[in-house]
């Protein structure tokens, strides 16, 4: 922290004191969870103290079985297709939000957030209406004589990934918004003045300048799609089964808790190594392209 | 080689540019003076592409661009904030016309270099635009529109965001480079300094409207209206009558005491009102009263005013107008001009060529 900032906010001492309850909140409600889960899944049998006595490695052997691979295969699948999807759609959204007039600009963002107003539980079951076979994308295919028999969309990956895209708009749009709004608007005129078309001035002005935001929308999207068990429980099918609703099960009906804990503490593993790749190396505004053009 | 023909832009009631016409010649140093809102900015986004004009037609080499867009047209922008792409490197943003054209890399990489040689900024290539200074940037934009060898390069306030001694300096490199390039420059600001020490012609344009558009010099000695003399330099403004009209001189009567003669035929006639201009460096104070060859008022020093190479004394003539008269300073005794004391009666003289006559 440069010298000024600190004479600002006082002393280390000071510094130390404002910091400690957000420190020990998260110790309390985060590190030590965390932890404890990590422990159980050593555990031999149920949550005892025979994890320090004889600890096991029985459950991550299980986890590395092919069907709980597959799973985990086809929810990195779901995850990376609806974010990718969410991010075809939130880009020219947020485009439009950021080259709107300033006032019309806080309506719009309004309406990106309205429908964090309602509880997801709510919202999903709202899909089993549109997608159902007497829904509303049914009855209307049907009346425009586009099919003849309704199409099974409900509980089918289509329809969990139709979910996760509905669910992870709010968060993908802002942070892009945020990114081209900052952008310095003559940047434009000056890739036009330059000779470049409409499409190269997107691909070499607008695209960088949104991709800070885009790392960060991709991340808000991605990581909590991986571990989501909602969605694919309303709107999927057991064969949209995802990881996440197999270590709600070991927690729940299963009853086995330490390897729910081994899966999660996996998965846990993959989405930590996974994001730092992906900002050290993954996209041109990353530390390691940042480092390499210094 | 650019020709505006009745160009002029509205939006909605509000009449940003009435129409005007302009005809640039080739190589030229053109530039547009003016205050803030007065429409050169308009004006130059009108010939860059950015703004399309209500009514009227750009002509460039004879061919109409009015409606070719900014990316086809012959025509490079300096922007006024560099408008410098933040994420690439200076030779990338040097580099992008070119690249954006599929130049061969070859070449590109031999245009950057001589470009960057061309504003003095050779070994930069690497840095990023946020690691430069503001004159830096400056020149990285003007290599930036150079590469192109545009036929015409705008340059939209370019100098007012450095700071004073930078500006000057860059002043000079920019009038060098456009003799250099012989690229036809059109130069927008509101800096009378910069318009005056490197434009071949200068336009002063005030509501929308050219109020004259002529040489530097004839412009500061020979202002065409009341507005120009004020905003180019300063100028002390009097009513006055015509009293005589000949061919070599005409004779003008100011705050009915002094008889002013001044050489230049017009089309006034004796009995027209007129406004008669005088700068505060035409004139000087003096405790004897003008010869014949001068002319004169008397007042009283109101107020002085040090400007580090001269100094602006108020004087409040018998009539209660106040002149400005700009003193040098090497005139001056210890911290006073001339020893002059505030409330010192005083006569302000000045010879009888000196001056403009303009209409009322």
């Amino acid at each position: 922290m440069p010298e000024h900032r600190q004479a600002l906010l006082g002393g280390r001492a000071e510094i130390s004191i404002l910091t400690l309850p957000p420190f020990v909140w998260l110790l309390v409600f985060f590190l030590v969870p965390v932890l404890i889960l990590a422990a159980l899944s050593f555990s031999p049998a149920g949550m005892t103290v025979e994890v320090f006595r004889t600890p096991s490695l029985e459950h991550y052997r299980q986890s590395l079985d092919p069907f709980y691979l597959g799973i985990l295969l086809r929810s990195i699948g779901y995850a990376a297709s609806a974010t990718l999807i969410t991010l075809l759609i939130a880009f020219p959204a947020a485009y439009f939000i950021a080259s709107s007039p300033p006032r019309r600009q806080v309506w719009l963002l309004f309406l990106v957030f309205l429908p964090l107003w309602t509880n997801l539980l709510v919202r999903l079951y709202s899909f089993k209406i549109i997608l159902g076979d007497n829904g509303l994308v049914n009855q209307l295919l049907q009346a425009l004589s586009i099919v003849g028999e309704p199409l099974s969309l409900i509980y089918t990956p289509l329809a969990v990934v139709v979910g996760f895209v509905y669910w992870n708009l709010p968060y993908m749009i802002p942070p892009i918004y945020a990114a081209l709004e900052r952008m310095n608007p003559s940047l434009l005129e000056a890739s036009m003045d330059l000779g470049a078309s409409r499409a190269q001035t997107f691909r070499h002005v607008i695209v960088p300048a949104s991709l800070p935001g885009v790392t960060t929308g991709v991340i808000l999207c991605f990581v909590p799609t991986l571990g989501s068990f909602i969605v694919p429980d309303i709107l999927g099918g057991p064969e949209s089964m995802m990881v996440g609703n197999v270590i709600a099960a070991q927690f729940g009906q299963g009853l086995n808790w330490p390897f729910g804990s081994a899966l999660a503490t996996l998965l846990t593993l993959l989405v930590t190594v996974g994001v730092t790749l992906y900002i050290r190396y993954g996209e041109p505004g990353s530390t390691a392209a940042r480092e390499a053009r210094a | 080689m650019l020709a505006l023909n009745a160009i002029s832009k509205r939006y909605g009631d509000v009449s940003v540019v009435e129409p005007l016409d302009l005809v640039i010649d080739e190589g030229e140093f053109f530039c547009i003076l003016g205050s803030s809102g007065c429409g050169k900015t308009t004006l130059l986004r009108m010939i860059a592409g950015f703004d399309r004009p209500t009514a009227g037609r750009i002509m460039l080499d004879g061919v109409d661009i009015t409606d070719v867009p900014p990316n086809h047209r012959d025509v490079n922008t300096v922007f006024q904030n560099y408008a410098l792409f933040p994420h690439y490197r200076v030779y990338d943003n040097v580099a992008y016309g070119l690249k954006v054209r599929k130049t061969p890399e070859a070449e590109i990489r031999d245009r950057v270099a001589a470009a960057l040689e061309l504003v003095g900024l050779s070994g930069f290539e690497r840095r990023m635009p946020a690691q430069l200074s503001g004159g830096q940037q400056q020149r990285v934009a003007l290599a930036r529109a150079l590469i192109n060898r545009p036929r015409l390069l705008l340059l939209d306030e370019p100098l007012s965001a450095l700071d004073r001694k930078t500006g000057e300096q860059m002043r000079q490199e920019l009038a060098d480079l456009q003799a250099r390039s012989g690229i036809t420059f059109v130069f927008v600001t509101h800096n009378q300094a910069e318009a005056l020490s490197m434009a071949s012609r200068v336009a002063v344009m005030n509501r929308g409207v050219f109020e004259q558009c002529s040489t530097p010099f004839e412009l500061y000695q020979r202002p065409q209206t009341r507005f120009v003399g004020d905003f180019v330099g300063s100028m002390n403004f009097f009513q006055g009558v015509v009293t005589e009209v000949s061919p070599d001189r005409l004779g003008v009567e100011v705050l009915g005491q002094s008889r002013i003669e001044r050489r230049g035929a017009s089309d006034l006639a004796p009995g027209d009102t007129v406004v008669f201009g005088l700068r505060p460096e035409q004139l000087r104070v003096s405790l004897l009263a003008p010869k014949d060859y001068e002319n004169g008022f008397f007042g009283q020093i109101e107020r002085t005013l040090f400007l580090g190479e001269a100094t602006q004394l108020s004087v409040r003539l018998k009539s209660g107008e106040r002149i400005d008269v700009k003193v040098p300073n090497y005139l001056m005794l210890e911290d006073k001009v001339m020893g002059l004391e505030q409330n010192e009666d005083v006569w302000v003289v000045w010879s009888k060529g000196s001056g403009v006559v303009l209409h009322a």
